[in-house]
């Protein structure tokens, strides 16, 4: 979601941006649409393609299922900066070192990037998160989280937390962009 | 719902069309092997004073899952060039995955043609 309200600014910088996940086109296009992904996302049955090659395949949940992920690919198409997600519910509060790494690249801007345009039927996922209790959710992460800071001895442990907390926080600001757009 | 179909993907990577044969290798996408040049963007995030380790390493280890706690977006550490479990296999980009383009195929290629660079997210569908 960061990234999709990022995505002008990166396209500034050069760097564009391409999901791959192992749902159907259909359930991607369904994604797209409930959270207004302005960039492509690619299906990869099996991570066989993708997330398996790239050590992003985990093989103990649901049957395999790919690491949240990012990776930043250069012009040249070598890994630059690689995000790999702990479990899943790890994301990065900020992108500021994918930006970082991008603007250290020095590239030229990419223009005329034409938004995607998903051409299949919709079909959702019953157990995807809904748009109305993301709000909910991510709410509860944030102050649950932010609680549980408050309590914890351990540094480690509370800043695992608090860094709980500021994702939570990010991706309810990434969904009141989004939502505005 | 349907939407256009046209293909947005080939529109932003041209390139793909005319070039696009090579495919592309576990080197190339980990360019902190000694042999590849060094690049000024692998200094960010002290990436090789992080103790990497690696999927497939890590199950091998301890027959669960990777315990690579403070792998975070700093995690493009050396693979241990000494071991190629650590590496990980090539991605044939020679192939094609399907994408939501109305039955458009997005040729891999041009995840290396690309004109400029490219994020490439690994989508789950949670959120």
């Amino acid at each position: 979601m960061q990234l999709a309200n990022d995505l002008p600014r990166l396209h500034e910088l050069g760097c564009d941006v391409v999901a791959v996940s192992v749902d159907s086109d259909e359930r991607n296009a369904a994604m797209a649409e409930r959270w207004r992904l302005p960039f492509p996302i690619l299906s990869d049955p099996g991570g066989v393609a993708v997330m398996q090659p790239l050590d992003l395949w985990n093989p103990h949940e649901r049957g395999g299922i790919g690491w949240p992920a990012i990776v930043l690919l250069g012009s040249d198409g070598r890994e630059v900066l690689r995000f790999r997600a702990r479990d899943f519910a790890d994301r990065p509060a900020s992108c500021d070192e994918l930006f970082g790494a991008v603007r250290a690249l020095a590239l030229l801007p990419l223009h005329n990037v034409e938004p995607w345009v998903p051409a299949v039927p919709v079909v959702e996922d019953p157990s995807a998160l809904r748009v109305d209790a993301f709000g909910p959710y991510f709410r509860g992460i944030r102050f649950g989280t932010r609680g549980l800071a408050g309590r914890l001895v351990d540094e480690h442990d509370r800043a695992e937390a608090i860094a709980m907390s500021e994702m939570a926080a990010a991706f309810l600001n990434g969904w009141k962009v989004r939502r505005a757009e | 719902m349907y939407f256009s179909s046209d293909n947005a993907i080939a529109r932003l990577y041209p390139a793909v069309k005319s070039n696009g044969d090579s495919l592309f290798s576990a080197r190339a996408l980990h360019p902190c092997t000694p042999d590849l040049p060094q690049d000024p963007a692998h200094k960010f995030g002290s990436l090789r004073e992080i103790p990497h380790f690696s999927t497939r390493q890590a199950e091998a280890v301890s027959g669960s899952q990777p315990r690579d706690s403070r792998a975070r977006m700093s995690d493009t550490s050396p693979r241990d060039p000494g071991s190629d479990m650590a590496r990980p296999g090539s991605v044939d980009f020679g192939t094609s995955l399907r994408s939501a383009y109305g039955g458009a195929m997005f040729d891999l290629r041009a995840l290396r043609r690309v004109d400029g660079a490219l994020a490439l997210v690994i989508y789950r569908g949670d959120w």
